[in-house]
């Protein structure tokens, strides 16, 4: 019998269609990254020179330190109101204390500077209590408040007063990335579409160009700054030609260095109660952002929602979205000790193969705070972003064989551009941006990593 | 330590065998965090806060015990000490043991796993602070002292010849006096003399001084695109520098430990002695 079925069709050689959806799915689900956050709000701006540097004022007032084991000397027959302390300075003069200036102790009691011996062990200050009488209770490591002075009756100027700056810097950092084709393998059709096109390249361009934004997107974030390189006539990091080679620091170098770190930190009234403390402390006024990937959410969420579980705030109705059928149970803004908090989740701090995975070095539980707010400058009506990205223009941007725009780059070469480069049938596509992060009142700044 | 239903319920044995802190005493505890070091000036961030809840595990109870920084209890529910490292302190967080407050606080923190001093921390948690050890700090300090008085003698007691070809090693220039020598080791052996006594023992800066000499004078030259050092004379190779070496360095590893080496090194001596630049490259060494 010579019957026909799909076992004898199927046994033909190539007689067979493939049955394959035309589409590749997207698993990794991550468009939109830190980098294309500040771009979409604008936050890049352009630098001349492969460093970029910025100035910051000080406190005008500084904490003193009783010296550590010193004994204070009581000039005042026991009752400790004229007394002679040493602080904690190590270069002769450096303490802040002027003749005439007024202390406020630990016990709330006011003393005026009235002699000072500087030394290089520490400088010793002669203080006398303002009503003649007060115990100022002086013990070694007490802090004193240098809060203001008082001057004699048709005195001299008392010694003058000067303020230092602090100067701050990062760097650009050169990314590229690139890929090439044959001249058989461009003509050749595949199963797959991308862009409606049964091409590899345009596979290839998609995935380059999403990598190499993924890098810059990662540096932004995670960087860690090198030396000055391009700069350097010895540089200490060089590729394998001997060029030199600079890294750019990114948000979280800025805050760990600068800001206010929380570490091992469970989401509770406590936290909240420290966080808020902290961030008055440093004159943080605005909003805050918080920056972080869905294990910290998930932190958020729950204890929130904690709260809404408390007997007032459930039945005044504040805190859920109910249309009948769905349940709302998600956070993305809160108010707290007179501060508004808004969530904002970044997809690149769950990436499951550079930051959210078992033996990770922990990112994936690391909160950024960021005042939601600009930046005043001293002196001036002036206000800048808090943050942003600074990129180097790059050159003859579009000619025949470039493409993109003064900050990107996309170089097409070999002999099968469109202005051929050489007699090799390849295409080599290239992609390319020098560009760093910039963060201005990291100081104000918060870095809260879950327990 | 307060205790409360859920908090701080160790057993008096453990409690027994806990660092406490003595009246009149003052201890002083820094921060790991606190502090970065950039072009050797340190820089402080604000602060590091300390969690003022953990989980310890008592051995006496064979169970794992709740602490925490509690500052009161109020109807039973407690009231906890906000607990910062301050970055205007330089990272130091000073206790004394007259104030009521400081001695819970020290309690909790020295019990704690964030603790580097505390023994029986769960080391699967990144410490936080640090005891400031007077003994050991001054130790430490004695023992620089120390060096840097070995260091300095060993200058002192340098021929001149000696002292040239060392810093000539550490990239002066070979027309060095001795006196000028002998001041840059001074320096170098002030800011960095256990580094410096390490360097002074080693048998390369003979090694060292002889290749700059041999740079200097055109005997060799070394190719930086190339990573390569050249005979000047006759233009021929003589050893690819593996990238990210130093090159001086990785000219010296050729000589000790390759048999070419060895014979590259006799020639670079004698001509570096006579002082001439090479003509050409010795016909032993040619291949």
């Amino acid at each position: 019998m010579s019957l026909i079925n799909k076992a004898y069709v199927s046994g033909i050689s190539w007689l067979d269609e493939r049955e394959i959806f035309n589409k590749v799915l997207d698993i990794r689900n991550e468009e939109y990254s830190f980098l294309d956050v500040m771009e979409l709000m604008g936050q890049s701006q352009k630098t001349d020179q492969p460093s970029y540097h910025h100035f910051k004022n000080r406190e005008l007032y500084e904490v003193e330190t009783i010296k550590t084991g010193s004994t204070p000397v009581d000039n005042s027959a026991g009752a400790f109101s004229d007394i002679d302390i040493q602080l904690s300075n190590t270069v002769a003069g450096a303490s802040s204390p002027k003749l005439g200036n007024l202390i406020l102790f630990p016990n709330q009691k006011v003393g005026l500077v009235y002699a000072k011996s500087d030394s290089a062990s520490g400088d010793t200050i002669s203080v006398k209590a303002v009503d003649g009488t007060s115990d100022l209770q002086p013990a070694a490591d007490q802090l004193l408040s240098i809060f203001s002075n008082a001057q004699g009756e048709g005195s001299l100027a008392p010694d003058p007063s000067r303020w230092g700056m602090d100067k701050e810097f990062n760097q650009i950092q050169i990314f590229k990335d690139s890929y090439q084709l044959t001249d058989v393998q461009l003509a050749s059709t595949i199963e797959v579409e991308y862009q409606g096109k049964r091409y590899y390249v345009y596979k290839a361009a998609m995935e380059s160009l999403r990598k190499f934004r993924g890098d810059v997107a990662h540096s932004m974030l995670f960087g860690r700054i090198s030396d000055e390189n391009f700069t350097n006539g010895a540089p200490t990091l060089t590729d394998t030609e001997g060029n030199p080679v600079q890294t750019t620091k990114g948000l979280d170098q800025y805050i760990t260095d600068a800001g206010s770190l929380f570490p091992g930190t469970t989401v509770n009234q406590a936290f909240f109660q420290d966080l808020s403390k902290k961030l008055d402390q440093v004159r943080v006024t605005s909003d805050m952002w918080l920056f972080m990937g869905g294990i910290p959410c998930i932190a958020f969420d729950d204890y929130l929602n904690g709260l809404g579980n408390s007997g007032t705030l459930a039945q005044a109705g504040g805190r859920f979205s109910l249309d009948g059928r769905n349940l709302d149970f998600g956070v993305d803004s809160f108010k707290l000790y007179g501060r508004t908090y808004g969530k904002k989740k970044l997809p690149l701090l769950d990436n499951l193969t550079t930051v959210n995975f078992t033996g990770s070095a922990g990112f994936e539980k690391v909160i950024y705070g960021v005042p939601a707010d600009k930046v005043k400058t001293h002196g001036g009506e002036g206000m800048v972003d808090r943050f942003r990205t600074r990129y180097m223009e790059v050159p003859g941007a579009a000619n025949n064989n470039s493409y993109g725009n003064v900050k990107y780059r996309e170089l097409h070469l070999g002999g099968l551009a469109s202005t051929p480069t050489n007699s090799r049938s390849v295409l080599e596509c290239v992609f390319e941006t020098r560009q760093g992060f910039e963060l201005f009142g990291a100081n104000q700044c918060v870095k809260i990593t879950l327990a | 330590m307060l205790k409360t239903k859920e908090y701080n319920n160790l057993s008096e044995e453990y409690l027994k065998g806990s660092r406490r802190l003595k009246k009149d005493e003052s201890v002083v505890l820094r921060s790991l965090n606190a502090s970065s070091k950039k072009n050797g000036k340190t820089t402080y961030n604000n602060s590091v806060r300390i969690p003022n809840v953990d989980t310890v595990y008592d051995p006496n109870l064979d169970d794992f015990v709740q602490i925490a920084a509690i500052r009161s209890v109020q109807n039973g529910a407690p009231r906890f000490f906000s607990i910062f490292f301050e970055g205007s302190r330089g990272g130091n967080l000073i206790l004394s043991g007259n104030s009521n407050s400081d001695r819970l606080v020290f309690d909790f923190l020295w019990n704690s796993n964030f603790n580097k001093n505390n023994e029986n921390r769960d080391t699967a948690i990144q410490p936080l602070f640090e005891y400031v050890d007077p003994e050991k700090n001054a130790a430490i300090g004695y023992n620089l002292f120390e060096e840097k008085a070995k260091a300095m003698q060993a200058v002192i007691l340098m021929k001149d010849s000696d002292a040239i070809d060392f810093a000539i090693s550490r990239g002066q220039n070979t027309d060095i006096t001795g006196m000028r020598a002998k001041e840059f080791l001074g320096k170098l052996a002030e800011s960095d003399p256990v580094g410096f006594l390490q360097m002074s023992r080693s048998t390369d800066k003979t090694i060292k001084a002889n290749i700059s000499k041999a740079v200097e004078r055109g005997i060799i030259r070394f190719d930086k695109r190339q990573h390569q050092y050249f005979w000047v004379g006759t233009g021929s190779p003589i050893t690819r520098i593996e990238r990210g070496v130093d090159h001086i360095d990785g000219m010296v590893n050729f000589i000790l430990t390759k048999k070419q080496g060895a014979e590259v090194y006799t020639e670079i001596e004698e001509q570096v002695s006579r002082n001439t630049v090479a003509a050409k490259t010795p016909q032993k060494l040619k291949k």
